[in-house]
């Protein structure tokens, strides 16, 4: 028996433990309602079923949550202009390819062209908030909330108020599937983004710094830690996300529509980062939570939707998950549930 | 010579933010004189058209005091409207009835929201998030179509004009005597307004507010002062004042549905 305690102990210890039991219980809630949610067909060439589709609509938000984990981490703060900025990326990333013009049935300009304006619209706008937070110490949430209002306005300058359609077979590639490969693309371009930072945090002092910054930014600049320029970096690397997840989301759409791209997506990015069981305060992060909280939120979503949920309606249901499991990570109720086994413990004990 | 002292932070940016509204002002004044903008009425519009906001902005600076934010607002407001709509309009309450519910209901959501961040410690920005998707998604489940307020007692309220005669009035074309106005939701902004301040200023709660806005964790280590309690009872003053807010813009919604 002592065993099996010690098992559980050990088990429930681990930082991702909580984040990924949730994900668990959320998928298998699918198996009282949608006995088939777990099928996995292949149309056409691709894979297909529910399982697939969460995994394949949250690539988007995987991009999103890991940009916003960085800059969680090392400013405390949260960016909620990063729906606004995709929306910018794939105006950009059409208008380039378009050459202006509303609808086209081939490229205008090279492909590559247009993918690498749109990265480089998304780090402008992380280079303006970063600018903003870190040399201004405006707070974070004030400083990107400029560009949440201006993001679709300026997006919508460049479409023309129009939504700019790219008609070409190879653009939809990007969003939908490579012909000859069964799995979705999406999900090979959130992996490659998780395991390209994932390298780049460990294999230079780039996360230990971020998380330096986020503990204590005073301490650490007087270690030497250039902490302006790691606060500014973070916010850098999040509009790149947000560049890279624009264009996947406009790939989608084979379309540039201002105003829903990324519509209320940096509400579940940021929701994604709390689930990973990272801080919003800032300092540790574990990036693979805040990857599993991504996954959890979409297979929130995708799970109501099966259930026959109305659109509107599952913000209450994903409002009482989010505050649940929130609350089930926080310390305090930890500390309140021990306290309380100690006083049965210790009642009985007197009794 | 007297040695000039240093202006307040806090205090240079309240003056740069009136500068700016004098400047607009005097800008509207100037482009649209014409068009009746210098008529005290404008002035007076500014503080119907906001009253909700302004009662918002007031419950909404205590939050911030004590370092935390609710997004949730909003949505709350949208909530309360659809609630009052729904149980006037659909189940045949009264007026009276209907808004001492909805006072309550937004006294128990702030209640809520200030205990899991209080006590449970949960960031105040999820715990508002999560607030505001909630209260969007329970107004969706209420009703997805718009619903007309008919009550009577309600309209009356809405439409009662405060007519502000020492002000001077001006004759229509119609030879009737305009007055300038103002509806009785700017007296009840003003007097949350004022009932705040004094809240802050005078009373050893709103000076506990400061304490913990400033530095949280030596208010609690402090004796005197329950920080807990405090905190969490602010929060839940706060949304008191928010929902009041509500009322008031429900009552704007009103006159603009008329």
């Amino acid at each position: 028996m002592n065993k099996g305690k010690a098992f559980i102990k050990r088990l429930t210890g681990y930082r991702l433990f909580l984040p990924l039991f949730c994900l668990v219980l959320v998928l298998f809630s699918n198996l009282i309602k949608t006995p088939g949610f777990f099928e996995v067909t292949i149309k056409n060439g691709v894979l297909y079923g529910y399982i697939i589709d969460v995994i394949n609509r949250a690539s988007d938000l995987v991009i999103l949550a890991v940009g916003m984990t960085l800059v969680v981490a090392a400013s405390g703060g949260t960016d909620i202009s990063v729906g606004a900025v995709m929306s910018v990326a794939g105006a950009v990333c059409c208008f380039i390819l378009s050459g202006g013009q509303q609808s086209v049935n081939e490229f205008v300009n090279p492909y590559i062209l247009g993918v690498l304006a749109a990265i480089l619209a998304g780090i402008l706008c992380g280079c303006f908030n970063g600018f903003l937070v870190a040399k201004l110490k405006i707070q974070p949430m004030v400083a990107t909330l400029i560009l949440f209002t201006a993001g679709r306005g300026i997006a919508q300058l460049i479409t023309k108020g129009q939504i700019t359609y790219i008609r070409v077979e190879s653009y939809k590639m990007l969003g939908s599937s490579i012909p000859g490969i069964p799995i979705p693309t999406p999900v090979f371009v959130a992996m490659i983004v998780v395991l390209l930072t994932y390298v780049l945090l460990k294999k230079t002092t780039l996360g230990l710094y971020i998380q330096t910054v986020g503990i204590n930014a005073k301490a650490s600049k007087l270690m030497g830690i250039k902490s302006a320029m790691i606060i500014f970096l973070s916010y850098v690397f999040c509009g790149l996300c947000a560049g890279i997840s624009g264009l996947v989301a406009s790939s989608r759409i084979y379309s540039a529509d201002a105003n829903n791209i990324g519509l209320n997506l940096e509400l579940d990015a940021i929701l994604a980062v709390a689930l990973g069981g990272n801080s919003l305060a800032g300092g540790k992060f574990s990036l693979l939570g805040s990857v599993i909280g991504a996954y959890t939120i979409q297979a929130l979503s995708t799970t109501l939707y099966a259930m026959g949920v109305s659109p509107d309606q599952i913000p209450v249901y994903k409002a009482v998950v989010v505050v649940v499991i929130v609350a089930l990570q926080s310390t305090e109720l930890k500390r309140m549930v021990s306290k309380l086994q100690m006083n049965v413990k210790s009642g009985k004990k007197v009794a | 010579m007297k040695k000039r002292e240093k202006i307040d932070g806090k205090v240079f940016l309240l003056i740069i933010t009136i500068l700016l509204f004098l400047v607009m002002y005097a800008a509207g004044l100037i482009i649209f004189q014409s068009k009746g903008f210098a008529k005290p009425q404008v002035f007076l519009n500014l503080f119907i058209s906001n009253a909700g906001l302004i009662v918002i902005a007031a419950g909404m600076t205590m939050v911030m005091i004590t370092g935390g934010i609710d997004i949730s607002v909003g949505s709350i407001v949208a909530l309360t409207c659809m609630m009052l709509a729904w149980m006037m309009e659909i189940k045949g309450m009264g007026a009276v009835p209907a808004l001492i519910i909805v006072l309550i209901m937004g006294i128990v959501f702030g209640l809520v929201q200030g205990f899991l961040i209080a006590y449970l410690k949960i960031q105040p920005f999820i715990v508002t998030l999560a607030g505001m998707f909630f209260a969007r998604g329970l107004t969706a489940i209420i009703s997805q179509e718009m619903i007309s307020i008919k009550n009577e007692l309600f309209l009356k309220w809405a439409k009662s004009k405060i007519n502000l005669t020492f002000l001077g009035g001006t004759v229509n074309k119609k030879g009737v005597v305009n007055y300038s106005f103002i509806y009785p939701s700017v007296i009840i902004a003003l007097i949350v307004l004022v009932g705040i301040f004094v809240l802050l200023k005078f009373t050893k709660f709103g000076r506990t507010i400061y304490a913990v806005g400033g530095n949280e964790q030596s208010v609690s280590t402090d004796d005197g002062i329950k920080c807990q309690a405090d905190q969490a009872a602010c929060l839940c003053d706060q949304w008191l004042l928010m929902f009041v807010g509500r009322f008031l813009i429900r009552i704007e919604y009103l006159r603009w549905l008329c």
